[in-house]
């Protein structure tokens, strides 16, 4: 029910870092972005979005503050924390060390 | 890390400001997106609307982010546990039956609990109690035998023990400014003290010479003689106390927690003369310490090495001797381990019945709780957070239960205090404390578990099963079935109980009405013991005057002395020498009892004389060799002769046995509780050997009052200086062997009698359940012609068959667990037929019973309101 069927286990949390890495944004602004950059391929329910923003707060690697948007409302915008690129760090290393694998594996040409 | 700490102290303390930002986040959000699908040029309703859907389940969602914050599930906790306080609260009837049912079987195992706790896992108090050992000699065809001062002090070389020591007890009178009073004696031998690495509170231990018997004989006092006899009083210390047959110096008062052997009142070290007596004598209690990092594997390799030099070093004595070693803690708890996990395992299962029923009772209101169940998952209740709730109902019920059960378990005690055999260890100091709490806060956690699980899981999957349509009749047919094993299993446990409860029953009656060799009635008996160096010249003046005075009594019809009472054992025992003949194979290892009493001693414990005659008196007469044997002695070393006439004498290796003639065969009486046969023995006059533990019986039609009397004015106001114990029956003095069976069969009685009702209880449950589920379809049938009486022998059939299955399971369960009980059984077979079909009668009446309420309360059933109804 609450797991994103339609991401990699695990990737949710690297793509969020990712995309706070670059600029604080809130909550409807990280989904729309994350569509833009993937070119519609990644899209991430409204319902596992918040969820893992909480749960990345709670580890420390975001954090979060009420700031004014551009159409004058007041929002949470979420940021990245040092803790959070050292995170940001690692879990890219594992990405790549994973999708490289993955990719291997795919590519091997069957007899 | 500190901002995470204080994100998640906020996220506790401050959850409603948290919560209202949530609300604010999403809010935010959803109009966002809202905007967004304008911008695309849909109508502002339909896009608010597109928004929301698209977002979701909203409660859901938001509850998930509460969940993320982690002290979450804490918030969460504390709103289960309120909602279930107020559920709880809505069903009293349920409430009370479950907490009270938990209490019980909570307070009960908990009092048992500290009993093993005390008895069978910590029956020696003493410092690394886990490294004591004790050693037990075996003679000639492995019969157990004392231990000998000599040999022990050979054994203190062994390297395996940091320290060896050996005991024995003795009476010794006190002249206590408040009159005699009969102390409790421990002697010990060498390093006993050290072994148990006794402390003292008071004074000082023993040095090194006054533990082997040098110098000037000390004593220690226990600590409860201290309170009691001394009220405390330090100014003991250093007195001089005169006790048996020597005065003390009292250099010390044992700490205490120093409780082994229990029931003593002074410490006192043998004399030189025991600690180096001859190594025929056997009758010392052996104890040793393992030294550090030596297993008791090696330490028995070292003793079987040193009792094989002893053997071709002493042939005479040590040829045949062997030693063994136990844990101390498993010696003292011998006895009474068998039937305490007896005990234990019957009170465990009146627990898990009363858990399986309680388990019964939630499933059935689980069932009539679908609709909430459903509801609350409509409105964004999680999988996870229904079982939690679920479970916060279970945990609430065992914590009633467990608060109940623990002050249940402080009258508990007592009762079992009351209840349960004198050599259980420890009884009387039986308390609560802290490792019974912890033992009922962990088997209430385990009973949460037990009857929470079930319903906690048919709950939640009854939640995503069903719809909010549900709720008419003919739903939950598969929950009953759930629950008709529920009631499998409490009746199958049941029958395991009953037919133990059986089994111990009539074992205890066949006990009671054994073919006992004597005949207690109008027979009065009191004893002495005096100390074991009292000269024998003494011994036997006391115990002929005594008989003297019994004789003298208006109204005696006989009066006597023997070594020990009928059923109390025996005194010596030994392999046995016929003049003129080798025993065959078999009788030459066998142990016979060697015992002594005065000729009146027959005819006042009603011992019949089946052949020949008894030895004449034995006073003043010197060399007097005549000798009566038990009539089983008779059948098995002369079987199809007259054994009158024979010459008979315990062997002691070499040199020439003491050779005793045969005037006659007596009646066999038992020597312990679990003798069926009698014992096979000879009784010697009285003073043929040393004993100085007199035990008097007499014979007379006058009360017990009147015997009171005469040997208090008679007896002993002549033998002021002695202690003579309180006169009583016979059969009460006999009857206390058998305390132990009976105490068992009582308590194991009650707990199978709690399972069956529980169990009849369950049934009651479900049948009543079944009535109200099918009342519909009774309805129907009645309506279409069905017999009253039809219908309910329906309902009463439908529970025979459930209990006829339990009893299947049980009763084949039963025949595997009483082999176990096997050596608590007298008599009785432990597959005995009679017992099982007694349980098996029991609980299909009791199943009866349970089911005819409702069963009539069924045939009961108006047609036209249950039809309205629908």
């Amino acid at each position: 029910m609450s797991k994103p069927s339609d991401l990699v286990q695990g990737t949710l949390d690297l793509l969020l870092l990712k995309i706070l890495a670059l600029e604080p944004l809130h909550g409807w602004a990280i989904g729309q972005r994350l569509k833009q950059i993937s070119s519609d391929v990644l899209q991430v329910s409204d319902g596992s979005l918040y969820p893992a923003l909480h749960k990345l707060e709670q580890e420390g690697w975001i954090k979060a503050d009420w700031q004014i948007t551009e159409n004058n409302r007041r929002a949470k915008f979420y940021a990245l924390t040092t803790t959070g690129k050292r995170a940001l760090a690692l879990e890219t290393k594992n990405w790549e060390r994973l999708s490289n694998a993955i990719s291997g594996v795919v590519r091997l040409t069957e007899i | 890390m500190l901002q995470k700490l204080s994100l998640r102290l906020r996220s506790l303390f401050r959850s409603r400001v948290a919560d209202e930002e949530l609300d604010e986040e999403v809010r935010f959000h959803v109009e966002r997106q809202a905007e967004e699908f304008v911008r695309q040029g849909i109508p502002e309703k339909q896009a608010a609307l597109m928004a929301r859907r698209q977002f979701g389940n909203v409660t859901l969602h938001k509850e998930e982010c509460r969940d993320a914050r982690n002290w979450a599930w804490l918030e969460n906790l504390a709103q289960d546990f309120r909602h279930s306080v107020r559920a709880l609260r809505r069903n009293a009837g349920f409430t009370v039956v479950s907490v009270v049912t938990l209490a019980v079987g909570i307070g009960a195992t908990a009092a048992l609990f500290s009993v093993v706790d005390k008895a069978l896992l910590h029956p020696v108090n003493a410092p690394d109690a886990e490294r004591l050992v004790w050693l037990q000699d075996y003679g000639k065809g492995h019969n157990d035998t004392g231990g000998n001062p000599m040999r022990l002090i050979d054994y203190e070389a062994a390297r395996s023990f940091s320290a060896i020591g050996g005991f024995y007890s003795e009476g010794g009178v006190w002249q206590s400014p408040d009159g005699p009073v009969q102390l409790d004696v421990l002697r010990t031998l060498g390093d006993f003290n050290g072994v148990l690495r006794a402390r003292v509170q008071m004074g000082r231990g023993l040095t090194a010479e006054e533990a082997r018997g040098v110098g000037q004989p000390v004593a220690l006092l226990t600590s409860a003689t201290f309170h009691t006899r001394f009220h405390g009083n330090a100014s003991v210390l250093n007195q001089t106390l005169r006790f048996g047959t020597a005065a003390y110096q009292i250099v010390g008062v044992l700490a205490a927690d120093c409780d082994y052997p229990e029931e003593m009142d002074v410490w006192a070290p043998a004399t030189r003369e025991t600690q180096t007596l001859q190594r025929r004598a056997r009758f010392l209690g052996m104890v040793g310490r393992l030294a550090n990092g030596a297993p008791m594997r090696q330490a028995q390799a070292e003793l079987d090495v040193m009792a094989g030099r002893l053997a071709q070093q002493y042939p005479d004595t040590d040829r045949d001797i062997t030693t063994s070693l136990t844990p101390l803690a498993e010696h003292v708890s011998q006895g009474v381990r068998k039937p305490l996990l007896v005990l234990f395992g019957a009170v465990a299962s009146v627990l898990l019945i009363g858990c399986l029923n309680i388990a019964g009772l939630l499933l059935a209101r689980g069932m009539a709780r679908r609709r909430e169940a459903a509801i609350r998952v409509s409105v964004g209740a999680g999988y996870g957070r229904l079982v939690r709730l679920f479970f916060a109902e279970s945990l609430l019920l065992a914590g009633a239960g467990c608060v109940g059960g623990l002050l249940l378990a402080l009258v508990g005690v007592d009762v079992l205090k009351a209840a349960l055999p004198d050599d259980v260890p420890h009884l009387a100091a039986l308390s609560l404390d802290w490792r019974v709490v912890v033992y009922g806060i962990l088997i209430s956690l385990v009973a949460a578990l037990v009857f929470g699980a079930l319903p906690a899981w048919q709950f939640a999957a009854g939640a995503q099963a069903f719809a909010l349509k549900d709720g008419s009749a003919g739903s939950g047919v598969g929950k009953n079935r759930l629950r008709s094993l529920l009631v499998i299993s409490e009746v199958a446990l049941s029958a395991v109980l009953l037919v133990t409860a059986a089994l111990l029953a009539n074992s205890f009656l066949k006990l009671r009405s054994q073919a006992v060799g004597f005949n207690s009635a109008h027979a009065y008996t009191f004893g002495l013991e005096l100390p074991w160096d009292l000269d024998g010249s003494v011994v036997n003046a006391i115990a002929a005057d005594t008989v003297a005075r019994l004789d003298a009594f208006p109204g005696t019809i006989a009066g006597g002395v023997v070594d020990r009472l009928p059923l109390h054992g025996g005194s010596q025992s030994g392999h046995l020498l016929v003049r003129g003949r080798t025993l065959p194979a078999g009788m030459a290892e066998k142990e016979f009892g060697f015992r002594m009493a005065s000729p009146g001693y027959f005819a006042a414990a009603g011992i019949p004389v089946m052949k020949g005659g008894l030895y004449r008196d034995w006073q003043g007469v010197k060399g007097l060799h005549e000798v009566v044997i038990s009539q089983r002695m008779a059948a098995l070393v002369f079987p199809g002769e007259d054994p009158v006439g024979h010459e008979i004498a315990q062997s002691f290796g070499k040199g020439e046995p003491s050779w005793f003639r045969i005037v006659g065969v007596v009646g066999s009486v038992p020597l312990h509780t679990a003798d069926t046969e009698g014992a096979a023995e000879a009784y010697l006059p009285w003073g043929a050997t040393y004993w100085p533990l007199l035990n008097f019986v007499v014979r007379t039609e006058r009360p017990l009052a009147d015997v009171a009397r005469y040997v208090h004015e008679q007896i002993q106001m002549a033998n002021k200086g002695q202690v003579f114990s309180t006169v009583a029956t016979l059969d009460e003095r006999t009857a206390e062997t058998r305390s132990g069976p009976r105490s068992y069969v009582m308590l194991a009685g009650g707990f199978a009698v709690a399972a069956l009702a529980l169990s009849a209880l369950g049934i009651f449950g479900l049948m009543a359940h079944e009535t109200a589920r099918r009342t519909q379809e009774i309805g129907v049938r009645l309506a279409l012609g069905a017999e009253p009486e039809g219908i309910a022998r329906d309902a009463v059939w439908r529970a025979v068959k459930l209990v006829a299955a339990g009893l299947v399971v049980g009763l084949v369960a039963a025949w595997y667990v009483s082999a176990l009980i096997n050596s608590l059984l007298f008599g009785v077979e432990p597959h005995d037929v009679g017992s099982y079909a007694i349980a098996a009668a029991v609980l299909l009446t009791a199943a009866v019973a349970a089911s005819l309420v409702p069963a009539i309360r069924a045939a009961r059933i108006d047609p036209i309101r249950a039809l309205r109804h629908e």
